[in-house]
């Protein structure tokens, strides 16, 4: 399987993890798990872009 | 009086010359000097004064507890919302991508795909700000590493 294959698995994954979280969270309640995971989103997401950018 | 309309034409100021500053003084004495006040002997029957102004306390720089507690409850639903539709789009996006990176195997990324990654990139972060700037409590049981503000 190529990487930018397995890395958009990964993005999938921590998508699905983010959706349950943000459905799971309420309105004035900070869930440190919706930071985490959104936080590990924007970092894959930012080094797919940069890699297959320069390709 | 040709250099007054100068100055208003061209909207710059132009050295003034002494009669244009004399009528321009004359004049703002004239205003400034009070008329002959006439007035009745008798008592003054009615006071002219501004009606007393109603005690609303944004105006008067008061804090309503209850209102701005009503205020911040609105803001978190708001943003609720917000990040919701935004996760939403956020997996939408992701879902497709990698149903099109698998399909096409080890080509290299299209512009469309780029962009793709980028949108998702875009919705993380700012989900991460909403839920981050949020003025609510942390769940219970967990434990933040931040100080969270209660206002």
């Amino acid at each position: 399987m190529p990487e930018a294959a397995q890395q958009c698995a990964e993005l999938l994954r921590l998508a699905t993890d983010l959706k349950a979280a943000v459905d799971k969270s309420s309105a004035g309640t900070l869930s440190v798990t919706v930071v985490r995971k959104a936080g590990e989103i924007e970092q894959l997401a930012h080094k797919v872009r940069n890699e297959n950018a320069r390709n | 009086m040709y250099e007054a309309e100068n100055v208003v034409k061209t909207g710059r100021f132009v050295r003034w010359s002494p009669a244009l500053t004399w009528s321009l003084g004359l004049a703002m004495a004239f205003a400034l000097v009070p008329g002959p006040t006439v007035r009745s002997q008798g008592p003054p029957s009615i006071i002219n004064r501004p009606a007393p102004m109603p005690t609303d306390p944004a105006a008067s720089g008061g804090y309503d507890p209850a209102m701005r507690e009503k205020q911040l409850i609105a803001l978190n639903i708001e943003r609720q919302k917000e990040m919701v539709s935004d996760t939403n789009k956020l997996f939408k996006l992701a879902r497709e991508l990698n149903e099109e990176v698998a399909a096409n195997g080890s080509a290299p990324m299209t512009p469309d795909q780029l962009h793709k990654i980028a949108t998702i990139e875009k919705l993380a972060r700012g989900v991460k700000q909403k839920m981050a700037e949020g003025t609510g409590q942390p769940e219970p049981g967990m434990q933040v590493p931040f100080a969270v503000p209660t206002h």
